[in-house]
């Protein structure tokens, strides 16, 4: 596109109007004073001395630009000064053909022949100065917004909307396109939208879809707002501050029934049985707006047309639910940064599914990594979006702490709470949950039997739950997608 | 490119795109074909546009691989470098077949953005080398139509990049890298990348994930809103389009009018002898080279050249211009210019015989004049001094001196300026002889004065001989113009059957009549490249104005070994009622001949009259379409083929003049005088209605305070405009006044112990007031002016209404008056 762009940029140079224009003052003062004393025998030695100079300054000013151009402008951008305008490749070959037509013209030593090629020139640069004008008319008195939505899970599209008005009152806008600079670890895109035309006064929205594939913490902005209509030979960008932030939940799953058929088994082993209704063995609650990560059951389709937005049942269960959830990011040589990633997905999948069934239950998610982290909220919905967030932005370190893992796990009244921990560490984490047991007094026994450890291997997770991000994903081989799906259910383990 | 996937919206848009961008390349080549005057290559690429636009474009077909079209560019490049050793026109026209075989086979391949690129900067080099070929008013109008072109085609462009660019991404979802490549990977891809594609083979697209695997992949789909229920390329688009050619011919026009005329002499020597170069001023075709074509050009115009006037001497009373062609034995009123003898490939070259016989000057005869003419050019002449012939007398203007050279009997500009010729009008008074009256006048213009003794007569018709033969007679032409030189030794005869001088001119005139074929006509004939222009115009079209017929005549009798030469001038005049006075026009330019026959120079005229008449006529009386075509000529003559520094000058010089003299009237008078005078003298226009200038300083004046209003922030422009409320209008004056008043009032009640509560009303402060100073109030009889200041305070602060003048002096007064009572109060002993 542009040749001042710095992805493809090859030398370190920027060619910016700026420098075009002091190029130009140089060549004009430089000329100047080469003609006037010819045109004007009385012109003073002192003024085609000054000319000089200033054709020197001018060329000074236009090598700093070259060369320090983008710095100077990314400088200028950070205390909020004007935007800045860009000579595409396009234009730079139109500039080269008129500074050869020109010089064609007053070295063609034929006056009717250098006026008819300084007409052709004229007119080429009238359509530059045109193209420069209208860019310019484009981006004055237009703003623009984004609405991005709460939070996505990662690897799957979601739309970001941006929003342009056109606050003139007489001149339209026409083919002005947005830049959004998407911005996270490991991971940069510069996602577009293009306005065709905005009518004086008003507002148009568009969006571009976006499929991140990393959990975490993303940014998004400065929008940068660039427009070449009509001519295409010069490009006037201006940034927009509209900087914002995204938490990217880490890929929701799906639970195979081996899971379900597994929390039942355990539920009927700890707790007493409840009624059962709806959907999913509870009790219909409300009709709410679909978030990510929802049950695509669910969806209820009537209320959904008459809400033009996807709707779903909510369900309130009658059991009291109450997980611990333990997960232990330890990146060892045991487990592949694709396992912890699968792991931290299963951990999600858990906790929304349980948030889903369960109102009222008590959930809480215990993680060692980077940080330490404790997720105990009241109340389904809260614990959800608190879980996912920790989840989002969780990192595995070499050595968490598993012993104080177990510890902040076991020091609350168990009562009839279920324990799982996944780890890449079993053996490990069974040695601490044994001298925990010896270390500790008032330990309880059935909590040891109720502990549950999974592997934190993707071969085993993949039997309890399908990741979604990696069958979304179209870019992933499909030999890994049948890696996923034909593993074997294995049987989990316990500590007793 | 898949057109499947456009929606009907999107390949109307590519329709239009493609017909612009076909329209773009074939009007470029007809440009350029027409300039050439040859028909093949250039005049082929409408129809290989329109070929590329069926079978390429909207069919999907590819004429040419990659491959093919770079090896057919390297053989167009060979063939141009092969023709390049030849003579300069054919390097040029090497030159521009390259150009136009380059963009057919652009047109031949599958076409990227890149390719249109191509096509349009193509386009663009091909008109420019017709700029160097010709400048013509038909190239200047072709010029400005592809630039509405150009703009049009460039538009529909960005739309249609932005649609394909749509199309192309809701088709597959696009993937971004990560990570950067390093720039020397990137750079060697590039150049791998660009070596493939130059050898046809397919271009990989370089993987992201190839440079590191690690790399996490995102997953983009851009958007694009365009309303639906708008086409691409409507109505308010076509009318932008339209308003944005204005502006860049605007804008092209005063870049061209301000740009530094520094011609490098010498040059690069490439187009020498090709365009219709001129030194000097071109505009009204007199100059020492001459192009033929030029008058033709001319008599298209309507534009006045000189006016004149006829007074008969001695009584000097106004007399028709009958009564002058009377005296001289003519016609037709006629101003007598330029003399060429030297003729090269359609140029006529005027090779100054009078400079190099410097003792030429002849001193103006004395004898008495019968008829003064007061001659007004409205432009001089770049060296000669058009005017009637014979004349006894020439007064020219002061600080200038003109001479007749006896060779060429012309008058030219002598003294200051080494012959320079004045700008701007030029008025000089010619006196005239009567040839009825005073035959013997005609011996020192036309003969050897008979009255000379005979050996004399003998040494001057010996030398003036050898003068005619050595300046006006050219034996070096039979080799450049063969078929006139049979054609001359035809009509001569041989041997015995030789004809005299006479019988050759008459001859000559004969053959050159329209019952052989000749006709009279305007129109420029197209002349191939290989072609010399009068040959082609002797024996193939047979068909031009008064230059051809006039150069054919003159050049047969310079090959009939008759020495002649060709004089360029105007001839007729038509009278103003309005202005009294007789009027020369552009269109009155003609060219005739002179042949030296028996020691004497004769005039000859071989254009027909009666068609020249009518042919002027016809411009006299032109309809609307040929009135426009004749501002147009007028234009493009007046402003752009004649364009140099000294017009650039006289262009910039009144505006200069204006700025001085504004400023040294500023510098006497100082800024305010000078601006009441200024606006005195605008608004009060002369002779009651609005002027010209007093409108454009309105325009002006609307502008500049338009353009400061503007860059003025709001804020501050309201601040400015409230101080301008205050400052000048008495209201806002009598506003501010009534507050300080009151003010001022509450500061006397402070001081004479009143506590003024800022919670209380300014009535109940006033109230207050007068019960606290009530006997003293009433002893200066001002019980009322407390509630008069609060009133008065009140109507302003809440906008009920302003104080007059009046109210506010009243007011004033009042409160001085309680002040001096209050302050009495405080200090008893005074």
């Amino acid at each position: 596109m542009s040749a001042s762009r710095g992805e493809n940029r090859v030398l370190p140079i920027s060619v910016g109007a700026g420098m075009v224009v002091q190029l130009l003052s140089a060549t004009a003062s430089f000329l100047a004073a080469f003609v006037l004393p010819i045109n004007f025998p009385g012109f003073p030695d002192e003024g085609r001395l000054a000319l000089i100079g200033l054709g020197v300054f001018f060329l000074f000013l236009a090598a700093i630009s070259l060369f320090f151009g983008q710095r100077l402008a990314a400088f200028a951008q950070r205390f909020g000064l004007g935007p800045r305008v860009l000579v595409p490749r396009e234009g730079l070959i139109c500039l080269g053909m008129m500074l050869i037509i020109a010089v064609a013209a007053l070295t063609g030593g034929n006056p009717d022949t250098g006026n008819m090629l300084l007409l052709v020139f004229g007119l080429m640069a009238g359509g530059f100065v045109l193209n420069g004008w209208v860019v310019v008319a484009m981006l004055s008195r237009v703003t623009v917004s984004r609405t991005l939505p709460n939070s996505a899970p990662a690897g799957s599209l979601f739309t970001v909307e941006v929003s342009l008005t056109n606050h003139k009152r007489r001149l339209s806008s026409r083919l002005i396109e947005v830049r959004d600079l998407v911005l996270g670890e490991g991971v940069r895109a510069e996602p577009r939208v293009v306005f065709v035309r905005i009518a004086p006064g008003g507002t148009r929205s568009a969006g571009y879809q976006l499929s991140l594939p990393r959990r975490g913490l993303y940014r998004f902005g400065p929008l940068r707002l660039s427009s070449r209509f009509p001519l295409g030979i010069g490009e006037r960008g201006q940034s927009v501050e509209q900087s914002a932030e995204l938490f990217v939940y880490p890929a929701i799953g799906r639970l195979l029934p081996a899971w379900q058929q597994r929390d039942r088994c355990q539920q009927d082993s700890h707790a007493s049985s409840t009624p059962r209704y709806g959907l999913m063995d509870d009790e219909f609650h409300s009709i709410r707006e679909y978030r990510p990560g929802d049950n695509r059951r669910a969806v209820h389709w009537r209320s959904s047309a008459r809400h033009t937005t996807l709707m779903v049942r909510e369900h309130q269960q009658n059991r009291q639910t109450e997980l611990v959830l333990l997960l232990d990011l330890c990146s060892s040589a045991a487990a592949s940064a694709e396992d912890m990633e699968t792991a931290i997905s299963f951990a999600a999948t858990v906790c929304v599914e349980q948030a889903q069934r369960s109102s009222s239950g008590h959930l809480r998610l215990l993680i060692a990594g980077q940080e330490f982290q404790d997720v105990d909220v009241q109340g389904a919905g809260a614990f959800r979006e608190a879980a996912l967030r920790a989840l989002a932005t969780c990192v595995p370190v070499p050595a968490p702490s598993l012993p104080e893992l177990l510890q902040t796990a076991t020091r609350a009244p168990s009562g009839s709470r279920q324990l799982i921990l996944i780890t890449p560490r079993p053996e490990t984490a069974r040695e601490a949950l044994s001298e925990l047991a010896a270390s500790q007094q008032r330990f309880d026994p059935q909590l040891v039997a109720r502990l549950e450890i999974l592997p934190c291997l993707r071969e085993q997770l993949s039997a309890w739950f399908i990741d979604n991000g990696a069958l979304q994903n179209p870019r992933n081989t499909s030999d890994d997608a049948a890696a996923v799906t034909t593993v074997s259910t294995p049987r989990p383990e316990t500590a007793a | 490119m898949n057109t499947m996937s456009l929606s009907a919206s999107d390949r109307r848009l590519q329709t239009t795109f493609l017909i612009s961008i076909g329209l773009l390349t074939g009007f470029a080549g007809l440009i350029l074909s027409a300039s050439l005057s040859r028909i093949f290559p250039a005049a082929f690429s409408p129809l290989v546009a329109a070929c590329a636009l069926y079978y390429v474009d909207h069919s999907g077909r590819r004429l040419f691989s990659t491959l093919l079209a770079n090896l057919f560019g390297l053989g167009a490049l060979a063939v141009a470098i092969y023709s390049f050793t030849d003579s300069n026109l054919q390097r040029l026209a090497a030159g521009t077949d390259f150009l136009v075989f380059l963009t057919w086979i652009v047109l031949g391949m599958q076409k990227t953005p890149r390719q249109y690129w191509w096509l349009a900067a193509l386009s663009v080099l091909q008109v420019t080398t017709a700029g160097v070929l010709t400048a013509s008013v038909g190239f200047g109008t072709a010029l400005f139509l592809m630039s509405l072109l150009m703009i049009w085609t460039l538009a529909v462009f960005s739309l249609y990049r932005a649609a394909l660019w749509h199309n192309q991404n809701a088709a597959a979802i696009a993937v971004q890298s990560a990570v950067r490549r390093s720039p020397r990977i990137a750079g060697r891809q590039r150049i791998l990348q660009f070596l493939r594609g130059f050898l046809g083979f397919p271009v990989k697209p370089v993987p992201a994930a190839a440079a590191d695997p690690s790399a996490a992949r995102v997953l983009v789909r851009h958007g694009l809103d365009k309303d639906p229920a708008e086409l691409w390329t409507g109505w308010r688009f076509c009318l932008s389009m339209l308003g944005s050619w204005c502006i860049s011919v605007f804008v092209g026009l005063c870049v061209f009018a301000v740009f530094p005329r520094i011609w490098v002499s010498g040059g690069l020597g490439l187009v020498e002898g090709t365009g219709g170069g001129v030194s000097g001023n071109r505009q009204t075709g007199f100059a020492d080279s001459v192009q033929l074509g030029q008058t033709g050009s001319l008599l298209q115009s309507n534009r006045l050249a000189f006016t004149f006037q006829v007074r008969s001497l001695p009584g000097l009373s106004p007399e028709p211009v009958e009564t002058l062609l009377t005296s001289l034995q003519t016609d037709e009123f006629r101003l007598r210019g330029l003399v060429f003898a030297g003729y090269d490939r359609g140029r006529w070259i005027a090779t100054s015989p009078e400079n190099d016989v410097p003792d030429e000057n002849r001193p103006f005869p004395q004898m008495g004049a019968f008829h003064e003419i007061t001659l007004t050019a409205q432009q001089a002449h770049s060296r000669v001094v058009l005017a009637p012939h014979p004349v006894v007398r020439v007064t020219p203007p002061a600080g200038r001196s003109i001479n007749q050279r006896s060779l060429g009997n012309m008058l030219t500009w002598f003294g200051p300026g080494s012959g320079a010729a004045p700008s701007g009008p030029v008025t000089i008074v010619v006196e005239c002889p009567s040839l009825v009256a005073q035959p013997e006048v005609a011996w020192p213009f036309w003969q050897v004065d008979p009255r000379m003794p005979a050996s004399v007569q003998e040494h001057t018709v010996a030398r003036l001989n050898q003068q005619a033969r050595k300046y006006y007679w050219k034996a070096g032409q039979s080799g450049a113009l063969p078929e006139l030189f049979e054609l001359a030794r035809q009509l001569r005869g041989t041997g015995r059957r030789m004809a005299s001088e006479a019988a050759c001119l008459r001859r000559t005139l004969e053959w050159l009549s329209p019952a052989n074929g000749f006709r009279y006509t305007l129109d420029q004939p197209s002349v191939p490249f290989s072609k010399d222009p009068i040959e082609h115009f002797l024996f193939e079209t047979r068909a031009g104005h008064c230059e051809y017929f006039a150069s054919a005549a003159v050049l047969l009798l310079q090959s009939m070994d008759i020495p002649a030469r060709l004089v360029t001038g105007y001839s007729g005049c038509e009278w103003n009622p309005e202005k009294k006075h007789y009027e020369v026009l552009e269109r009155h330019a003609h060219a005739w001949g002179e042949a030296w026959i028996g020691g004497r120079w004769v005039a000859f005229d071989p254009t027909p009259m009666a068609a020249r008449f009518d042919s002027r006529r016809s411009v006299a009386g032109r309809s609307l379409l040929s009135g426009f075509q004749a501002v147009i000529t007028d234009f493009w003559k007046g402003s752009v083929n004649s364009m140099t520094a000294e017009r650039q000058r006289e262009l910039v010089a009144p505006f200069l003049q204006a700025a001085r003299d504004v400023l040294e009237r500023f510098r006497r008078q100082g800024i305010w005088p000078f601006i009441r005078e200024f606006f005195a003298a605008l608004l009060a226009p002369s002779s009651g209605r609005l002027t010209l200038r007093s409108a454009a300083a309105w325009i002006l004046l609307i502008t500049c305070t338009g353009l400061a209003l503007r860059g003025l922030r709001a804020s501050a422009g309201r601040r400015l405009l409230r101080g301008f409320r205050d400052r000048f209008f008495t209201g806002g004056r009598n506003a501010r006044s009534v507050i300080r008043f009151y003010s001022q009032f509450c500061e006397l009640c402070e001081r004479a112990g009143l506590a003024i509560s800022p919670a209380a009303t300014a009535r109940e402060n006033a109230e207050a007031a007068r019960i606290a100073f009530e006997p003293r109030l009433s002893q200066a009889g001002l019980d009322d002016l407390p509630g008069r200041i609060a009133t008065a305070f009140n109507r302003v602060r809440f906008g009920h209404g302003l104080l007059t003048g009046e109210e506010a002096n009243t007011l004033g007064n009042d409160l001085q008056r309680f002040a001096t009572v209050i302050q009495s109060s405080i200090d008893p002993a005074e």
